[in-house]
């Protein structure tokens, strides 16, 4: 279940969240285009479709989920898109502020249906490869996928949207509704975390 | 306070290995750098099935042209309701038309009906 509130010593995001991005976000003409035609949408979509389908999938571990949330988030972001404004917030962290609610939604009405670990989902390598590199490689995957599915919440959003999403610490505090700093501790304390558990 | 310093340093040494490199930390960050490039090998890119990407697509577009229309209504009664004396005379030309033509409908059936039969009303 997502939750929202701030973690201990992690401050909710203030007025460095809100500044304008002063016509830095490289999707601002898109979005520009996109709000006088529609049509143009189509730019945004492919250029976010991969990697909103995989914040989608590591955090529900199922490819149907991930595919209805992620429809739902682009029907979401097209019918607001008239009220993207810069103030702040790149398109990119609006987007998948969509998506997190949306996920966050999709997680809170299936909690009494067993879900499917997530490494049992990722799709097998090839079949000529090296079966004990495979083994190997295949452990270690499950050993670092179940991980980062044991974190808590907060921190498991930090490390999909930095990792799979490439979201700067701003971007991330951003859609985690709290401010740059705060989205760099919750990333330390994470990776802390996991380096202790991998390393045991 | 250390805490933010190691993290400000933290998230440059991620912001390098996402970009490709292989960062130099300090001792006491090298572990958690560690942890993340092997975070960046297991989380790989998920690749989206095509007919799954064609169906949003196609329903995308339907949506699209549904806001068209209805923005397009919109626009229009907006326009009108920004002139509401038009729109009063329009409402009572409208409504003549429709009264007019009523009557004139009612009257054709009668004739039609009367020209049927051959007798006047007053004699059935």
């Amino acid at each position: 279940m997502t939750d929202l509130r701030p973690a201990d010593g992690v401050q909710p995001a203030g007025a460095e969240a809100r500044r304008p991005t002063d016509g830095t976000d490289p999707d601002y003409p898109a979005v520009r285009a996109a709000q006088a035609d529609r049509a143009a949408f189509d730019v945004l979509y492919r250029r976010y479709l991969d990697r909103v389908y995989g914040y989608a999938f590591y955090q529900l571990g199922d490819h149907h989920d991930a595919e209805d949330a992620t429809e739902r988030t682009f029907m979401a972001a097209l019918r607001a898109l008239p009220t993207f404004t810069d103030t702040g917030a790149s398109f990119r962290a609006w987007l998948f502020r969509i998506a997190h609610n949306t996920i966050a939604n999709a997680r809170r009405s299936r909690t009494r249906r067993s879900v499917v670990p997530l490494h049992q989902n990722i799709d097998p390598p090839a079949p000529n490869a090296d079966p004990a590199g495979l083994v190997a490689r295949a452990e270690e995957l499950r050993r670092v996928l179940d991980a980062v599915a044991d974190l808590p919440d907060d921190r498991r959003q930090v490390v999909l949207l930095r990792f799979v999403d490439g979201l700067t610490s701003r971007e991330i505090g951003q859609v985690l509704d709290r401010s740059e700093g705060a989205a760099r501790v919750l990333l330390h304390r994470a990776l802390r975390d996991l380096a202790t558990r991998l390393g045991g | 306070m250390t805490t933010r310093t190691r993290a400000d340093r933290l998230d440059e040494a991620v912001a390098g290995l996402l970009a490709g490199d292989r960062p130099s930390v300090d001792p006491e960050l090298a572990p958690l750098v560690d942890a993340a490039a092997l975070i960046r090998a297991a989380l790989s890119p998920m690749p989206v099935g095509a007919r799954f990407s064609s169906r949003l697509e196609a329903r995308l577009v339907r949506r699209r042209r549904l806001a068209a229309a209805a923005a397009a209504i919109s626009d229009v009664t907006r326009r009108e309701l920004r002139q509401p004396g038009r729109l009063a005379i329009a409402g009572v030309i409208s409504s003549a038309v429709i009264g007019v033509g009523l009557t004139a409908l009612a009257l054709w059936i009668g004739t039609r009906r009367h020209a049927a039969t051959g007798v006047p009303p007053a004699h059935r």
